[in-house]
């Protein structure tokens, strides 16, 4: 499948732009989709709370290493939730890449519902797709993307991962 | 009308107030930590070491696999030599007659943030002339 990386206007801050996936055929981004999906259940209402302020707060202070959870090639937030889930004690995990400290990709997610992401159906894919994207991504490093300040250079204008 | 993404982004902006403290002081711990290993010069495996836990452990710990609780992080202080985490104690100053004509007084002393920790160490005195 192919696709492309796209930047996330409505989350750019001071110290971070953050960019998303899209595979050609489907109409939403990826991290649309989590949004969307999470959205539609009122459950997740406080998880998804705390995550859209984590988000606000590493694009406030910058993209440390730290403030990620380490997911193999991959990292996800948040790291810590002040809510309980209700439906899982372990919350809804957003999965992204952190390519440096002014540049996140934010990825797609679920509700966690076992302690590793290899053992719940409902991550496993995310986690997968987003170690797969940050060795893509990685591979292309330099040659075919360079990382500015807040930004992702593409080097060919017609950019594009095969996944 | 707002797209989903403005309307995810404004659940953020429109969090309640201790959602905000707990995000911030949750970054605020995680950077002091990472400060300190830094300033020690030692890795996570190192830490787990001066804890005589196992890396795996320590790495739940500083790496948001469960919250920080008040054991862990007293634990971590302890290792890492330093306060973690400083909480203000509400105390009175005297302060100490040095000058002729001079008057002493009492003033409390402001509580320091997290943030502030380092600057309010020093106890502060205040001199009133008479």
């Amino acid at each position: 499948m192919i696709a492309t990386i796209e930047v996330l206007d409505t989350f750019n801050y001071s110290k971070v732009r953050f960019y998303t996936l899209k595979f050609e055929e489907r109409h939403r981004t990826e991290f649309e989709d989590f949004v969307q999906r999470m959205m539609d259940n009122a459950m997740n209402a406080g998880n998804m709370t705390e995550i859209s302020k984590w988000i606000e707060k590493i694009g406030q202070r910058g993209a440390e290493k730290h403030y990620f959870k380490h997911e193999r090639a991959a990292e996800a937030i948040p790291l810590f939730y002040e809510t309980e889930h209700p439906d899982s004690p372990f919350g809804i995990r957003l999965y992204a890449i952190r390519l440096s400290n002014s540049i996140v990709v934010l990825l797609n997610g679920d509700l966690k519902t076992a302690d590793k992401a290899e053992d719940c159906e409902n991550v496993k894919p995310h986690f997968r797709l987003a170690n797969k994207v940050a060795k893509k991504l990685n591979d292309c490093l330099g040659d075919e993307i360079e990382l500015r300040p807040k930004k992702i250079e593409f080097l060919h204008d017609d950019f594009h991962l095969e996944l | 009308m707002s797209t989903i993404l403005e309307q995810f982004k404004a659940m953020g902006e429109n969090a309640p107030k201790h959602v905000d403290i707990y995000v911030e002081k949750s970054m605020d711990i995680l950077d002091r930590i990472h400060d300190l290993m830094e300033e020690e010069d030692i890795n996570q495996r190192q830490l787990a070491e001066r804890l005589g836990k196992k890396e795996t452990e320590v790495s739940r710990w500083i790496n948001g696999v469960q919250n920080f609780t008040l054991k862990t992080l007293c634990r971590l202080e302890e290792a890492l030599g330093q306060d973690i985490i400083k909480v203000p104690k509400k105390r009175h100053v005297i302060a100490r007659f040095i000058s002729s004509g001079g008057t002493a007084t009492k003033m409390k002393q402001s509580k320091p943030t997290v943030k502030a920790r380092e600057t309010n160490e020093v106890d502060t005195m205040e001199l009133m002339a008479a």
